[in-house]
């Protein structure tokens, strides 16, 4: 059509500059005339630049705005049956498309549906691109020609224990091709050989808003398809560690438990096996909503097993083995006399790898933990030191007493290098006290006092205080990794609970009915629809000419 | 502006009745008798109206002598007669040419000057008790009006005398045969001449612009005929050539029209060529006026504006009243 109107346009310039060459002239005596030589052969057009008058620029706006308007005209895109556009398939193949609903998985069924989609629309689909998305995006096959052999394509698909990224359809569906100006395929996206003109999403999961946004995929023709039903289904949600804060020795788990689909709460069981080899079952407790909770504690080292007992429709958080490594005693390069400390806190000596570092002077300190000692404490009995500043959320104040510190007679620290921060200060900008983020250290007055006067248990706090900190910020091995793309499967302590996987009880909601000769950019024009104005224009401009050809024929 | 003439439809006569009353046939009265002098008679029904006394000759019938009149006659020797006026209807034919060139120009057709013309005529000589016929010149049939002074009745009659015939359709088509547009057929002269009696009066409404010199000479022939019955032939020419020739103006032209056959005549008009052309035309129009001149024949000129969109209604009123033609045919009634 774009063509058609772009033909008349030029087609009423070509009219506007012929000029016959011999005007017609009507004489009631032109018999008189016949007597007369005759002119030659002569060419009956002359071409001149376009007229320029009223009507033609008339009727030229006509075309013109309409040649604007027929891009965004639906009805036009339609009347254009010859345009074939090609059609991305994202189809989700995450850990939930194995879930069972109507004796089948949701992967069958989101075979079966886009066997329905693109079957009846063969004819005006030029080739696929067929895609899996889980937590990443794999183009499958490219320049697929025939619905029937992308659908076997996807049936050969098997979901994996991953879970899903949606930002990877997101972007994909950013990235396509925005609405053509001028023809459905001209402008659309390039894939394989493929020119893609739409996109369809095969997903357990429901559309998300950003789907139907202003300007967003719906609205340039693109369809999610959600092919899942609620489905009963209890499964464990999460395992939260609980650790000694010191030491890092994982001391229990909180196993957290979801039912999705209607599955009923009361009856759920959590069954434990200890490394021993010992099964306890465990009522699921604690409901809030429709999660529970069951608090194990791990008291041996090796390997749990935790399985949730009804399971559901979904397998893959039906069980969680975990593997409870055997903790040992922290280790530390004690560079500072008084070695008994090592033995009263239950630590060990390591130079090589230690946790945390105690050195003697701030010259020493490295980019590993440690905590710098001053010159010690001396207790007086004069006045006191006040305390001038301290840090109020630092954990390294925790607990103290500010008396006790003020009478402490606590050394101040000598220069400390860049990064570090005054946690508790006296008279004359004396630090006694300071910490560094990163990397961590911690510089405190000196060693704990013997003795079990305030000043000595003022002491071994300040010095407790700062040696958990550091180790709390040590890292520590997670209790369990999720399965990934590079490690898709679950072993040892790689587990597939991934979140929202197990969560079979969602509303279904798709987006978009699949018309592959519906041009891109319909819905948007829908809401705001600029080619009726046009046409409307286009309409008032004609009438304007007729007018005017009415009146100058009339003269 | 009208766009006047040319189809079936007959537009008004811009001219009221009330105008047209105070008009009267100025007829020639030619040999009448015993009755000389114009022409009174203003209704029929009316028998003999005396006129005046003259002295008795022999032969006057002896019941036309007023004897008390004689006897105050001065010359006691001598009879004095009652003289009367005669009743006399005149008989009045009107022929329209109604050619493809009749038809022409656009703006002012001279079919609708000529329809008007008619119009009026008739309306004015049934007004005076004369009787009037219609006659198309092209197809020869006649259309009796009687005396009818009905403007609706005569305009019907024009319809029908001056509606298109297969060889006088619109101007435009007019790439046809030059015997069958510019040139006149066969023309069929019965029916004239059976409403055309001696002493009668017969306007022809013309342009006379045939494309063969022998329609124009057998026209001219029976003018000349006509005359030979005590009947006066008045010839209208309407000569639209200053309208015409100013709309076209100068240049390269396809010329178009009534006789010219295909190929496309293609001139280039210049003001010699016109010259050259209007005089050929002027002398043909000479040559028919010699043809035709029998003592009772005269040619009217009507003569369109040198204007390129003048307006029928404005040439006609203009013309009708201000020029020699009406002078010529008619005389304001006195009578009225």
């Amino acid at each position: 059509m774009t063509y058609v109107f772009g033909a008349l346009a030029a087609a009423l310039v070509v009219i506007y500059m012929a000029r016959p060459n011999f005007r017609r002239a009507v004489l009631s005596a032109a018999v008189f005339f016949r007597d007369d030589p005759v002119l030659g052969s002569t060419s009956r057009i002359a071409w001149s630049t376009p007229r320029p008058t009223p009507l033609f620029f008339l009727q030229l706006s006509v075309l013109l705005l309409l040649l604007l308007a027929v891009p965004h005209c639906p009805a036009a895109a339609v009347m254009d049956r010859s345009a074939k556009t090609g059609v991305r398939v994202l189809v989700d193949r995450s850990a939930s498309m194995s879930t069972q609903q109507d004796g089948a998985t949701r992967f069958d069924a989101a075979v079966a549906a886009l066997r329905s989609v693109v079957a009846p629309q063969q004819s005006a689909i030029a080739c696929f691109t067929l895609s899996a998305f889980d937590l990443e995006l794999i183009t499958i096959a490219e320049n697929v020609t025939s619905a029937g052999e992308l659908v076997d394509l996807a049936s050969r698909l098997r979901p994996r224990p991953l879970g899903t990224e949606l930002s990877l359809v997101e972007r994909a569906l950013a990235e396509a091709p925005q609405p053509p100006p001028l023809s459905t395929v001209a402008s659309a996206k390039v894939e394989g050989g493929c020119a893609i003109g739409a996109t369809i999403v095969v997903s357990d999961m429901p559309a998300p808003p950003w789907m139907e946004s202003q300007d967003g995929p719906a609205s340039r023709g693109d369809v999610w398809i959600d092919v899942s039903q609620p489905a009963p289904n209890a499964g464990i949600v999460d395992l939260v560690d609980n650790r000694d804060r010191v030491s890092g020795e994982v001391r229990g788990v909180r196993v957290v438990v979801g039912t999705f689909g209607g599955m009923a709460s009361s009856n759920v069981m959590l069954s434990v096996k200890s490394p021993d080899g010992i099964v306890r079952a465990h009522p699921v407790e604690a409901w809030d909503g429709p999660t529970g909770s069951v608090d194990v504690n791990l008291s041996l080292a090796g390997r749990y097993v935790f399985h949730v007992n009804p399971a559901g429709a979904y397998r893959y958080d039906d069980e969680a083995g975990i593997d409870v490594p055997r903790s040992g005693p922290v280790r530390v390069d004690w560079r500072v006399p008084r070695h008994e400390w090592l033995t009263r806190l239950g630590w060990t000596g390591d130079r090589d790898t230690p946790d945390l570092r105690v050195l003697p002077s701030i010259e020493m300190l490295d980019s590993r933990p440690a905590i710098v000692l001053g010159s010690g404490y001396e207790p007086r009995r004069g006045p006191p030191q006040p305390v001038t500043t301290f840090l109020e959320t630092s954990p390294l104040v925790a607990g103290l007493n500010f008396d006790v510190a003020e009478r402490s007679g606590m050394s101040a620290a000598p220069s400390l290098p860049p990064g570090f921060t005054a946690v508790l200060t006296g008279p004359e900008g004396a630090i006694w006290i300071a910490e560094r983020a990163t990397p961590v250290a911690a510089f405190v007055p000196g060693l704990p006092l013997d003795g079990d006067g305030n000043v000595a248990r003022f002491s071994s706090t300040v010095f407790l205080n700062a040696a958990r900190w550091i180790l709390e910020r040590r890292p520590r091995p997670p209790l369990f990794t999720l399965t990934s793309p590079e490690q898709p499967e679950p072993s040892g302590n790689r587990i597939a609970l991934h979140p929202g996987e197990g969560n079979t009880g969602r509303t279904p909601r798709s987006v978009g009915t699949f018309d592959p000769r519906a041009p891109r950019g319909r819905q948007t024009e829908r809401r705001l629809p600029f080619w009726p104005w046009l046409v409307g224009a286009a309409a008032l401009v004609f009438l304007a000419e007729r007018g005017l050809a009415l009146m100058r024929g009339a003269e | 502006m009208t766009r006047s003439g040319s189809g079936p439809s007959l537009d008004a006569l811009p001219i009221p009745s009330t105008q047209l009353d105070r008009y009267r046939l100025r007829l020639r009265q030619r040999d009448r008798g015993t009755v000389a002098g114009a022409h009174l008679i203003r209704q029929r029904g009316q028998s003999l109206e005396f006129r005046e006394f003259r002295p008795y000759v022999p032969g006057d019938e002896i019941r036309h002598v007023d004897w008390r009149a004689s006897a105050r006659h001065h010359r006691r020797d001598e009879l004095v007669v009652r003289t009367f006026e005669h009743e006399v209807q005149t008989r009045v034919v009107i022929s329209i040419d109604t050619r493809a060139t009749m038809r022409l120009p656009d703006v002012a057709s001279k079919l609708q000057l000529a329809r008007w013309f008619a119009e009026a005529m008739a309306y004015i000589a049934g007004r005076s008790g004369d009787s009037v016929a219609l006659h198309a010149l092209e197809r020869g049939h006649v259309v009796e009006l009687g005396t009818t002074a009905d403007r609706r009745r005569i305009r019907h009659a024009l319809q029908r005398v001056t509606a298109p015939t297969a060889t006088s359709t619109e101007a435009r088509l007019v790439r046809r045969s030059p015997k069958g547009e510019g040139g006149m057929a066969k023309l069929e002269w019965t029916a004239l001449e059976r409403a055309l009696p001696p002493g009668s009066v017969w306007l022809v409404l013309t342009d006379l612009y045939f494309a063969e010199d022998a329609d124009v000479m057998a026209l001219a022939a029976r003018v000349r005929n006509a005359q030979q019955g005590s009947r006066w032939v008045v010839v209208v020419d309407f000569d639209s050539w200053p309208c015409e020739t100013h709309r076209v103006g100068h240049g390269l032209c396809r010329l178009d029209g009534p006789g010219v056959s295909a190929p496309e005549l293609r001139v280039r008009l210049t003001s010699g060529l016109l010259d050259d052309v209007k005089g050929r035309i002027d002398e043909r129009k000479r040559r028919f006026d010699r043809a035709a001149a029998a003592g009772g024949y005269e040619r009217l000129r009507w003569t369109w504006p040198a204007e390129a969109d003048p307006a029928a209604a404005a040439v006609f009123r203009e013309h009708f009243f201000g020029q020699g033609i009406v002078c010529r045919l008619v005389m304001p009634d006195a009578a009225r």
